[in-house]
């Protein structure tokens, strides 16, 4: 945990670049990111971030863990000139999580490790500590190296163990010394037993014979018991023929293995004990003396026989799993990538064209993924190896998508997500094919700016979809069902197609469609309620009140005007929607909204709303449309795009006297902003959006904005 | 896909809109009708009419405030279940129940042989509740024309209802438990000053805020001596 603070800390606030760490990132890193605290700075002071609540409690966590007083975050060492780097990367053996952080002056990370008691270690010029069994920290006097390594469970298939369970064994050897005397003690404790075994407490012997042995050693002893009991000598020279069929048992058995051994000799030692003090109770010495004998002979412990290391663990009836060799390979892989990490990569990241060519320097986060779909890949691996087997056909799963590319811009008053998705010449044709469709320039004669507190436009060619979605699927899902399923998608795929007149379909619905939320407005709302008489009897009445509720319209191209005038004939005629004055009010609800819905159908567009007005309103040409060329090009320029007024939301919001988390909910509404997401068409085979938010007049900054709205949360 | 997104975008507004004000006004209305051989019928009523567009809302979802909402069919489930449970039990007869999900009103009603099935019930219920909300027994002597509900308060469930989140605890701010019961004799006396006797005589309600219930404000037990 104190690591893991200290890592965050060191990641959160590090600036500027002086030192490219990117150097020792290597060559075919997979995930590559990085934050550029010299772009925070930009809108943010240190004493600012100090005096936040968010700083205070880190300097007072800090100042604890590390047993140093700290009043500025700079008092940790980091270099205000650098940038931070995470990757992730993957070799045979490691999948390994590397972060990467420029220091000023190391006094303070080596003062929390003493503190800490931690054992440093000195390697050439750096020093490094072993955090846990997996992860290691090392530092010199320009960077901090933090690395956390797992194992590839596939590498070791087929492992030869044997160096490593070699060097094991020596080092458990060593340890083992120090210990005999303990074990001495503990054989000595187990000499007198508490309470004497029974037959239940036979445990389960895996070597047959051995098992015939012990539970006939069990009645040997009771009919010794019973005879010393009763003074009984006459019945001794019967239990010869028990003590040679015991023998007989031994001998059949060659060597025994784990846990048998253990087995044995717990259950025979206590059986023993008592059968030795019962033995005592014979008068005549000689009888005495006899008995003994005969305990003495029927007695094997597993020293009796050769004792082999099975390789099957009966403690949790698993395989042998090399659990512990697998834990200390895993530990040294990730401590030579450590050592690694520490001196500049033979071929770094800078020389991966791929990578330079996305990462823009005025981005405060990149976040780079070589090829998305050769990742999701392995993570889908993973997962179906778990489950069974391996799968086959696995880099065609999801390789329709390549390299996956993000970075947040601070700018000014607005923060802005920028992503990029490359997709493979087949992939680019389907979505490109998909997308080939303008939006319906009429959906904006039906907004209202004025009172829009968001919308969500989608814009796809549903005839092009049509005929390609299940292609898209069958592409994508195929390969994981391991090649055995892959014809029947495809068949499905065709019947698909077959089965829907994709030309008629498309006239229906065009592909483009407009939500929009248009209010939060008071409605009236009925509700049951009882009223009683002076007998107490009730009856149930209606009663209204009103609640605010938001409004939306939805708007969808269509162009099939006698298939849609039948369905709502129908509909009519089933009394499952209204006819009132143009435009039709759902009755049979199962859509489970618990608004009033209606719908219309006009100049190509079908309209779904809640509000009667609006849709009155559209019907006979009175709606009052505004819409700015902003939002229009918005809408128009990609396949999907979303607006949030989070300023009017704010306004029209109904925060309740007595709702939970009035003071955060006061504060969201207040200080609510304005979010807009975009998208692009595809170019040079590249999917691109963007998700910008903008920063409520009343803060200079996101970065303060963001401080602030901590500042608020409980 | 549109259809998917636009329900998803829909719920988000509708959490939005509604579901930080949780504050939720639901009735318990509990009716017995007692006849003069001492059976009878009890009917147990949740109205929830007046948050319907919060629970509609709310049924839109998996999960509010960490609680998984339960489905119509989980809902209908649950009743069926209930009822297969009444129709089981010894002098149990008649029972029925009513869904309404246009209002959210739910209740289920049988008849009973004695008061003392209904004691029955509500200990093979409440058997394995660690918190009992509502520990009731009936009663009724039918030579001394007395009928009586028991009501012993279980401090565990003010002790409960303080674990709860302050969010969770607003549920029931605004709840009301009604309890009316019905004679075919008149009324000569009710021992709880809370319950008032009907204008006919033969029948008693008593009404409590939830509140008042959870934390021991009032007392629910009740004696009444018939004609």
């Amino acid at each position: 945990m104190k690591y893991l603070l200290l890592i965050c800390a060191l990641f959160s606030f590090t600036f500027n670049q002086a030192q490219d760490l990117r150097e020792h990132i290597p060559y075919n890193a997979t995930f590559v990111g990085s934050i550029d605290g010299s772009k925070i700075l930009e809108s943010v002071t240190i004493s600012e971030l100090d005096n936040s609540k968010l700083g205070k409690e880190m300097l007072k966590a800090f100042s604890k863990e590390s047993g140093q007083e700290l009043s500025s975050i700079e008092d940790i060492g980091i270099n205000t000139n650098a940038t931070t780097y995470f990757y992730f990367e993957k070799n045979d053996s490691l999948s390994y999580t590397v972060l990467l952080v420029p220091l000023k002056e190391p006094q303070f990370l080596e003062q929390a490790f003493i503190h800490d008691k931690a054992k440093i270690m000195q390697n050439n010029n750096y020093k490094y500590v072993q955090a846990d069994n997996n992860s290691y920290v090392a530092w010199d006097n320009n960077k901090m190296v933090f690395v956390i390594g797992y194992s590839n469970d596939e590498y070791f298939t087929d492992y030869d163990f044997s160096t490593i369970e070699t060097e094991l064994k020596e080092v458990s050897e060593e340890s083992a010394e120090g210990q005999v005397s303990e074990v001495e003690e503990v054989m000595e404790a187990t000499e007198q037993p508490e309470q004497e075994l029974t037959y239940d407490d036979l445990p389960y012997l895996y070597n047959y014979s051995l098992h015939l042995y012990a539970s006939n050693y069990y009645y040997f002893s009771e009919d010794l018991k019973q005879a010393a009991k009763n003074n009984n000598s006459d019945f001794l020279e019967q239990l010869e023929e028990q003590v040679e069929q015991l023998k007989g048992y031994i001998a059949e058995i060659d060597s025994i293995s784990n846990p048998d051994p253990e087995n044995l000799d717990n259950f025979i030692s206590n059986r023993a004990y008592f059968l030795k003090q019962a033995a005592l109770s014979f008068e005549d010495p000689s009888d005495r003396e006899y008995a003994q004998k005969l305990i003495d002979e029927a007695t094997y412990y597993s020293d009796s026989f050769k004792v082999y290391e099975s390789p099957y663990n009966y403690d949790d009836t698993s395989y042998l799993d090399h659990y512990d060799e697998k834990r200390v390979l895993e530990s040294k892989w990730t401590a030579y990538m450590l050592h690694k990490t520490m001196v500049p990569a033979q071929k770094s990241i800078m020389k991966n064209k791929q990578y330079t060519a996305q990462f823009d320097s005025k981005a405060v986060i990149n976040i780079w993924n070589s090829h998305l779909g050769n990742t999701m890949s392995e993570i889908y691996s993973g997962m179906y190896n778990a489950l069974q087997g391996y799968p086959k056909s696995l880099d065609e799963m999801m390789g329709g998508y390549g390299e996956f590319s993000a970075n947040l811009y601070l700018e000014g008053p607005e923060a802005r997500i920028s992503v990029d998705m490359e997709l493979s010449d087949e992939f680019a044709d389907i979505y490109q094919r998909m997308g080939n469709q303008k939006i319906n320039s009429n959906f904006f004669k039906y907004l209202n700016e004025d009172k829009l507190l968001g919308y969500m436009s989608y814009n796809v060619n549903f005839k092009n979809t049509l005929e390609e979605y299940p292609r898209l699927l069958a592409k994508t899902y195929g390969p994981l069902m391991e090649g055995k399923m892959q014809d029947e998608i495809a068949i499905g795929a065709d019947l698909f197609s077959l089965l829907l007149d994709e030309e008629a379909v498309a006239k229906l619905i065009k592909g483009d469609a407009l939500l929009a939320f248009t209010g939060i407005n008071e409605k009236e709302v009925t509700y049951t309620d009882y009223e009683y008489d002076e007998d107490y009897n009730y009856t149930a009445v209606e009663k209204t009140k009103t609640e605010k509720l938001p409004d939306f319209i939805l708007m969808a191209s269509t162009e099939e005007m006698s298939l849609t005038k039948n369905i709502i004939a129908y509909l009519v005629k089933k009394q499952l929607v209204e006819a009132e004055n143009g435009y039709y009010k759902i009755k049979d609800k199962k859509s489970e909204l618990p608004l009033e819905v209606y719908f219309a159908i006009k100049n190509d567009i079908f309209f779904l709303t809640t509000s009667a007005s609006d849709i009155s309103d559209i019907i006979n040409d009175r709606y009052t449309a505004k819409l700015s060329g902003k939002h229009k090009k918005v809408i128009k320029q990609g396949n999907f795009s979303a607006f949030f007024n989070g300023k009017r939301f704010g306004e029209a919001f109904p925060v309740e006297t007595n709702m939970p988390n009035k003071k955060i909910a006061e504060y969201a509404v207040k200080n609510a902003s304005d979010f807009y997401l975009k998208s692009s068409k595809i170019k040079n085979k590249t999917m691109h959006g963007e998700l910008i938010m903008e920063v409520p007049a009343n803060h200079k900054s996101t970065i303060s904005y963001l401080l602030d709205f901590i500042e608020h949360i409980d | 896909m549109i259809g998917i997104n636009f329900k998803r975008t829909l719920s988000f507004i509708f959490i939005l809109a509604f579901l930080c004000p949780l504050t939720s006004c639901f009735d318990i209305i509990d009716e017995i009708t007692l006849n003069a051989d001492g059976s009878g019928e009890i009917t147990l009523t949740a109205n929830l009419s007046k948050s319907k567009t919060k629970l509609a809302s709310i049924m839109l979802l998996d999960t509010v405030n960490g609680y998984k909402v339960p489905a119509r069919e989980d809902i209908n489930h649950a009743l069926n279940k209930a009822v297969t449970f009444l129709q089981n039990t010894e002098g149990i007869s008649n029972v029925s129940k009513k869904v309404d999900f246009d209002n959210y009103i739910f209740s289920l009603s049988c008849h009973f042989r004695s008061v003392n099935n209904i004691d029955d019930i509500l200990q093979e219920v409440t058997k394995n509740l660690k918190v009992k909300p509502l520990l009731f027994s009936y009663n009724f002597d039918a030579t001394k024309k007395v009928f009586s509900k028991n009501y012993s308060y279980d401090t565990e469930v003010k002790t409960e209802y303080e674990k709860l989140k302050e969010d969770d605890k607003k549920v029931f701010d605004e709840a009301s438990y009604t309890s009316i019961f019905r004679f075919e004799h008149e009324i000569t006396a009710s021992s709880n000053a809370k319950a008032k006797i009907s204008k006919s005589k033969r029948a008693v309600m008593m009404r409590a805020s939830a509140l008042d219930v959870i934390n021991g404000n009032i007392n629910l037990t009740n004696k009444i001596q018939l004609k």
